[in-house]
């Protein structure tokens, strides 16, 4: 996460450059890299959670609240219940998402509405 | 100032503060109404695109004062937080489902390639439209009707049914405010298409549909009001017991009449805006009917939660009811977060200006035909 973190600001500082430059065009390899970038924000994002919550372990609130305390009394019935649901609904509109964005890139900026 | 304010003055101001918020949010649920009358009020493809294009301009706002609504809960009375959205889970999660398919349909429907189709976005749109408005209207039943959960020694919702909060709906009296709601949502919209749609069919249109949902709401909203005025309410002590009391609302009322006076002043607001709207030729009526809105929710919210009144009973366990005295957060919390509710006027300010500068220039077929469709 620091790693991505510094790599995010040495990318951030070299693309204001360019495109206050306006050369940001003629350097492909630098429009890869910030393309290729793009996932490394979720990674970045998740190993924080992940730092924050297990880190944190065996409390829920840093001295105040157990882990064991703090968890649901809700039947484990609901809890996969409500798992499905949301994992139904948003991978149809993950599929949304994804159609309306191919097309869009289809599209391009002549064809294209606006998003 | 604040952390001179008893933990008593402190836990009064924020119930206050919550009933604003519950008020705004009400009156903003307009948009949930207009999401009701897309095929009601539009004669044609593009008429329907004009009015999701006025409401697109307005959903995110009502979406924001529902969170707002949610987080001074969170932050004032942690406890209740924990007990209905732990307690009542699948009510919250019902409500947070139609929310997320609304966001969605904004955004998806006129986009092509978009899967699902535009009938289903809009149908999407129509469920949140009736849902969100309902359900919550029944939600805040629940502070007078009570709710059947006890608190464990950790102050756990211990839910007495599995049903998590559905079984409210098998209480016919929550159907009161549920149904007054969703009518009142969908004057507050065609009072705001009055407003800001500038077309002279949608306008009359508009304007039948004012008098015709005032006329389904009403009954409703007398028999809420009867209900409430009527039934029997929880008290509690200065030792935090908790005992049945006869007409234990209407003695609200006659205890704290300037909330009585707050209520009529609203009811006389809504009256107005909807005079306005349906019987003259004004577009203005919006403004004295979202008012009269916010003052009368927040008079029901009063009642529920002031004059030794548990706002959320238990009737199951009545001992272990919450009251702004049980529920709310520490001394300090609360006085650190009645400085930060004192940008309150500046939030509200801003969307004022913001909601002007929008508004400025009113939509028309012509703004939204052709190729420019934003939503």
């Amino acid at each position: 996460m620091v790693a991505l973190g510094s790599w995010f600001i040495v990318l951030f500082l070299v693309v204001l450059y360019l495109s206050m430059a306006n050369e940001i065009e003629r350097f492909r390899k630098w429009l890869w890299l910030a393309l290729w970038s793009i996932p490394l924000g979720y990674v970045a994002a998740e190993a924080g959670w992940i730092v924050a919550e297990v880190g944190r372990q065996p409390w829920a609130i840093q001295d105040l609240m157990p882990v064991g305390i703090a968890a649901t009394n809700l039947a484990s019935v609901n809890v996969k219940i409500s798992f499905f649901m949301f994992a139904i609904l948003f991978t149809i509109l993950l599929i949304a998402e994804i159609k309306i964005m191919l097309k869009q890139i289809r599209l391009g900026f002549e064809g294209g509405r606006h998003v | 100032m604040f952390e001179s304010w008893s933990l008593e003055a402190l836990q009064v101001y924020w119930w206050v503060i919550v009933s604003l918020l519950g008020g705004l949010l009400v009156f903003m649920m307009f948009v949930q109404g207009g999401q009701t009358l897309l095929f009601f009020l539009s004669e044609n493809e593009l008429e329907k695109s004009v009015l999701i294009n006025s409401l697109g301009r307005k959903w995110e706002l009502t979406f924001t004062t529902l969170v707002l609504f949610g987080g001074a809960c969170f932050a004032a009375f942690p406890l209740f937080y924990a007990t209905s959205f732990g307690g009542a889970y699948w009510v919250w999660l019902l409500i947070l489902f139609c929310f997320i398919i609304q966001a969605v349909s904004y955004e998806y429907r006129r986009k092509p390639d978009n899967f699902l189709g535009q009938k289903s976005y809009e149908a999407f749109l129509y469920i949140n439209g009736a849902l969100a408005p309902f359900l919550i209207g029944a939600a805040v039943s629940t502070f007078f009707s009570g709710s059947p959960f006890a608190l464990s020694e950790n102050f756990f919702p211990l839910w007495q049914t599995p049903f998590r909060g559905l079984e409210t709906l098998l209480v016919p009296y929550v159907y009161l405010l549920g149904l007054a709601l969703f009518f009142l949502s969908r004057i507050g919209a065609s009072l705001y298409f009055i407003n800001h749609v500038n077309e002279v069919s949608i306008r009359q249109k508009a304007r039948k549909a004012v008098l015709r949902n005032t006329l389904y709401f009403l009954p409703f909203f007398l028999a809420f009001l009867g209900w409430i005025l009527t039934k029997e309410g929880w008290s509690y002590d200065l030792s935090g017991g908790v005992s049945v009391e006869s007409y234990k609302y209407a003695k609200n009322l006659l205890a704290l009449p300037w909330i009585g006076v707050m209520m009529i002043a609203g009811v006389g607001g809504v009256l107005l805006g909807i005079y306005q709207g349906a019987l003259t030729e004004s577009s203005r009526g919006i403004f004295a009917f979202g008012a009269g809105v916010v003052l009368c929710v927040m008079g029901v919210f009063l009642l529920a939660g002031l004059n030794g009144t548990p706002f959320y009973p238990s009737y199951t366990h009545p001992e272990d009811s919450l009251t702004i005295k049980n529920a709310s957060s520490s001394h300090y919390t609360l006085s650190v977060m009645a400085y930060v509710s004192l940008l309150v006027p500046l939030v509200l300010g801003y969307i004022t200006y913001v909601w002007r500068l929008m508004d400025k220039k009113k939509i028309t077929t012509h703004e939204v035909g052709g190729d420019s469709h934003l939503y």
